[in-house]
């Protein structure tokens, strides 16, 4: 059995320092609810990625529990963030892996 | 007739949705939206936190988008809502189906406390079985949106 659906990462820590010069990524997390189907679409779709490379992630955020898709400056992968939740897709942003 | 979605040649979509479906997300839709603009907590997953471990980003990110997200996501049920009568979509018009069928699946399915592995007989109430058979037939009419969208008819 899977868990149900809880938050990725309950720890909120307020002094997790924000590097100016580190690059970001966008990471898609494990969902119980999301097709995967769906997943590899909404991938392909936003991101350009033949449908190898985004079932590939697909499965990764699914056997893994989560997976980069995208990364680059704060506000390129803010807008990734927003566009993935419009989908839907649970997406966090994050300068380390 | 039964339902399905495909794909014309000039990229628009068409569609046939019988009786049953059509007054199911006629229902389904107003209350969606009403979840949304009360901020019923098991739409949580519409809403993720973007940054989990900065608390001070995710305020500085919620201040930016303002009310940007709740918007996108009701305007894709007040399409729904308008062309429910349609038998021809274009491709705007479809991608909002597929992210309010979404919305609903991911309202239910957390309600519901779903896993991979869940099914109807999960639940005892009478209440849960009737959400949880929405949530799988909503499951297989989303299936269909992918399929479409992908070029692919079935």
């Amino acid at each position: 059995m899977t868990a149900p659906v809880t938050t990725p990462d309950e720890t909120v820590d307020a002094d997790t320092k924000i590097d100016p010069d580190k690059p970001w990524i966008v990471l898609v997390w494990n969902d119980p609810i999301n097709l995967m189907s769906y997943v590899t679409h909404v991938l392909q779709k936003l991101f350009g990625y033949n449908r190898e490379k985004a079932e590939r992630l697909m499965l990764d955020v699914h056997e893994k529990g989560r997976a980069v898709v995208a990364n680059g400056p704060r506000e390129k992968c803010e807008l990734d963030v927003f566009r993935l939740h419009e989908h839907g897709l649970w997406a966090t942003l994050s300068q380390d892996d | 007739m039964a339902l399905s979605f495909r794909r014309n040649g000039d990229g628009s979509f068409g569609i046939t949705l019988p009786i049953h479906d059509r007054s199911l997300l006629e229902q389904l839709v107003p209350q969606m939206r009403e979840l949304i603009t009360s901020h019923d907590p098991d739409t949580w997953r519409l809403f993720p936190n973007p940054y989990p471990k900065h608390e001070k980003a995710a305020d500085e990110y919620s201040e930016l988008i303002g009310n940007d997200l709740q918007d996108r996501h009701l305007a894709a049920l007040d399409t729904v809502e308008k062309t429910l009568d349609a038998k021809r979509l274009d491709e705007d018009q479809m991608v909002s189906w597929m992210h309010a069928v979404n919305h609903l699946r991911l309202f239910m399915g957390t309600r519901l406390q779903v896993t991979e592995d869940s099914d109807f007989d999960d639940y005892n109430t009478e209440e849960g079985q009737s959400m949880f058979a929405m949530y799988s037939y909503l499951g297989h009419v989303l299936e269909l949106i992918v399929r479409a969208m992908a070029g692919e008819d079935y």
